[in-house]
């Protein structure tokens, strides 16, 4: 083994040690970022009826519309996965591919959001009417911005593609952002389920 | 080049499309029990019970078929930690909502509830004392410049 055989593989060696730290490191963020929502699930939960008088969640409950965003939702993910699989078999391209794929997915999915919160806030269901929409509001948004930081990250990760390629440092990225992006659409299932199904009742 | 040697047997598109079918089912057997009323004549709690065990089944199945924490050179300490953050979790949800029953228990005469359907009337009563006040004040303005306008 000559000396520059044995630095390459000391250097491979230190580089999948780093990714790993750092890709453990993110999921740690995950985890904690868990726990706001779950502050903010109990904080629906306790508020699940206080309507004070105001609009009563169940009238604005649009299930078909709901069940879009869901899809759109699961279908991002989906195609995230084949975006990952590509950068596996160092396909630039078609990891590019079905990124855009999954950026235009999150991107309807937020419209939808929005369109969702301007009908609300046009019906009189504003965050200040009572505790039942805040807490509406606040889980329902808090999961929303988190999705467009997301789509910002993706918006990042085409620049970096672009520049650098399928490299190291952009492996350990798209790894993140699909922990992150994953996390997102399972914590959504929390929201479909609590805010929605259950609020439909 | 190393991570992807290294990681090279832990995304399949298999696994992925498995995942997503078992998901799919899953939210259309949630969703469409509710707006098909196919669990109407079901009580309460066993439909919120419903609900709530889909919606774990497919974050586990999501967690497993998506995230692939299972595998690779850290797979003890993903497991590990996000054990401990299910529990804190769960200690979250469940501790804030049962001492916030047990609080509206002793408050509200066991109702179980934060509001009232009783207490509900209250800001529409007082923003219709304000309307029906709007006109007395209009009134006197009139009646006030019709004062000053002789002298």
């Amino acid at each position: 083994m000559t000396v520059t055989a044995v630095e390459t593989t000391h250097v491979a060696q230190h580089h999948c040690g780093d990714a790993s730290i750092k890709i453990f490191g993110f999921w740690i963020y995950i985890l904690q970022d868990l726990f706001l929502f779950a502050t903010l699930f109990a904080n629906f939960a306790v508020f699940s009826s206080a309507y004070d008088g105001g609009s009563v969640g169940k009238d604005f409950i649009n299930l078909p519309f709901v069940i879009f965003e869901t899809f759109f939702l699961l279908v991002s993910s989906i195609s995230y996965g084949f975006s990952i699989v590509k950068m596996y078999s160092n396909n630039l391209k078609a990891t590019r591919f079905w990124l855009q794929i999954t950026f235009v997915l999150g991107a309807i999915f937020v419209g939808m959001e929005l369109y969702e919160f301007m009908h609300l806030i046009h019906e009189g269901a504003t965050p200040s009417v009572s505790a039942y929409w805040s807490a509406f509001f606040v889980l329902v948004a808090t999961h929303g911005i988190h999705v467009t930081g997301g789509l910002i990250w993706m918006a990042c990760m085409f620049v970096h593609l672009s520049c650098h390629g399928l490299n190291a440092d952009n492996r350990v990225r798209l790894i993140c952002l699909s922990l992150f992006w994953h996390f997102l659409d399972i914590v959504w299932i929390g929201v479909f389920t609590v805010v929605y199904l259950l609020g439909a009742l | 080049m190393s991570i992807q040697t290294h990681h090279a047997h832990r995304a399949s598109v298999g696994k992925y499309i498995t995942g997503f079918i078992l998901s799919v089912i899953l939210t259309l057997v949630a969703f469409l029990s509710v707006m098909l009323h196919w669990i109407d004549g079901w009580s309460i709690s066993a439909k919120v019970l419903l609900l709530l065990c889909l919606a774990i089944i497919q974050m586990t199945v999501q967690i497993i078929f998506f995230l692939h924490l299972n595998e690779g050179p850290d797979a003890n300490w993903n497991i590990g930690t996000m054990w401990i953050a299910i529990v804190c979790v769960f200690i979250i949800i469940a501790g804030t909502w049962k001492t916030m029953q047990y609080l509206n228990y002793n408050m509200m005469g066991g109702s179980g509830r934060v509001t009232h359907s009783e207490v509900i009337y209250y800001p529409t009563s007082i923003s219709e004392e304000v309307e029906n006040s709007v006109p007395e004040i209009d009134k006197s303005i009139i009646d006030g410049s019709t004062l000053i306008s002789p002298e």
